[in-house]
């Protein structure tokens, strides 16, 4: 009889060590179909699809195929009247939950997070969290080239990402 | 009479269909002698006993002896049961919880059905982020012009470089003097 109670408990455990969702997952299942939020999600299955379309561009075409998701939550401005704010509610989160901070962008419409996931020296995950009242969440899963990302605005050159590359290996 | 009676109670006997009522009157027939000759056939029915005997005091130990044999495990084997015990345990859990969790309705849904459309908002999304990770990594532009070696810099970096010598020859015309005094001091 004990131990059939102790195997339960340490299956248990087990499973809900398992099944700790990550906070970036609760976000969305918490406001996803909610009256006054946006959501977009594009799956695994998607990206399969759009490494078959050719496109002229290469460099976009091999970071497509490296993406696995992509998910989207933004609050309408307009509806935030309780003046939630994504980065308060997910960063202390995040910071628990093996996500390090990449960069912080502070300009005068609000701040701009981004934050990384390494799985075995790779970065697995990528979430941009956008403060103020309009505040977003992009979170881009997969095996993520941030100086390919990066480069896609063509605003900068590479020289300036080098430091970028140090973060991705 | 009796005779044929008997041999019909026989008969259902042999056939399996008796009663227990049945029997016992059958067995009484065949009790007597007389009767016995008549079937010889059914001599051995005297044979048969109706009551069980009381089983001997070590029935049960020899009866556990025959049919239960216990394996003992050593701890090794005791664990790696265990463990295997858990792991599917776990397995059966982990997989109803999966299972659930994709069936739940609630469950995010791709937002385009088109991949052309699909495309072009991952381009658009991808393009978002890019332009705010660059203006995050705008500053380190003028760290990269820092590290650019003054010779590279114009005017300023040929003044600079003079400068550098000259402190270069004071520090060594410095160190000049220093050894002097010290030998002058010896």
């Amino acid at each position: 009889m004990k131990k059939l109670v102790l195997i339960i408990i340490v299956s248990a455990l087990s499973l809900s060590a398992f099944c700790q969702k990550s906070p970036v997952d609760e976000l969305f299942e918490r406001y996803d179909g909610k009256d006054g939020f946006t959501s977009v999600y594009i799956s695994s299955k998607m990206f399969s699809l759009l490494a078959r379309i050719d496109t002229e561009d290469a460099e976009f075409q091999n970071l497509v195929t490296r993406i696995k998701s992509i998910r989207i939550l933004s609050i309408d401005s307009a509806k935030n009247v309780s003046g939630l704010n994504f980065s308060n509610e997910l960063l202390p989160k995040l910071n628990r939950t093996g996500f390090e901070e990449l960069m912080t962008v502070r300009e005068e419409s609000g701040e701009v997070r981004f934050m990384i996931r390494e799985v075995g020296g790779r970065i697995a995950e990528l979430v941009m969290v956008t403060g103020g009242r309009g505040s977003s969440v992009v979170s881009i899963r997969g095996d993520l080239d941030l100086k390919t990302i990066a480069s896609l605005s063509g605003s900068m050159g590479i020289e300036e990402l080098e430091g970028l590359e140090k973060v991705e290996k | 009479m009796e005779q044929e009676k008997i041999k019909e109670l026989l008969d259902k006997f042999y056939e399996g269909t008796t009663s227990e009522e049945e029997e016992a009157r059958l067995k009484e027939y065949l009790a007597d002698p007389a009767v016995a000759s008549l079937f010889p056939e059914a001599e051995y029915m005297a044979a048969v006993r109706t009551a069980v005997p009381e089983p001997s005091a070590d029935f049960i130990n020899k009866l556990e002896a025959v049919t239960h044999r216990e394996k003992k495990m050593t701890s090794r084997e005791e664990m790696m049961r265990y463990s295997m015990t858990i792991a599917a345990t776990a397995v059966i859990l982990i997989g109803t919880y999966l299972l659930f969790d994709y069936l739940r309705p609630d469950r995010m849904r791709d937002t385009f059905s088109d991949p052309e459309i699909a495309m072009a908002e991952v381009r658009n999304i991808l393009t978002t982020v890019s332009q705010n990770m660059n203006t995050g990594t705008e500053p380190l532009g003028s760290i990269r012009v820092m590290s650019i070696t003054p010779e590279a810099m114009g005017e300023f970096g040929k003044l600079n470089s003079a400068v550098g010598k000259n402190l270069d020859k004071l520090r060594y015309l410095n160190g000049l003097n220093t050894t002097t005094k010290t030998t002058n001091n010896k």
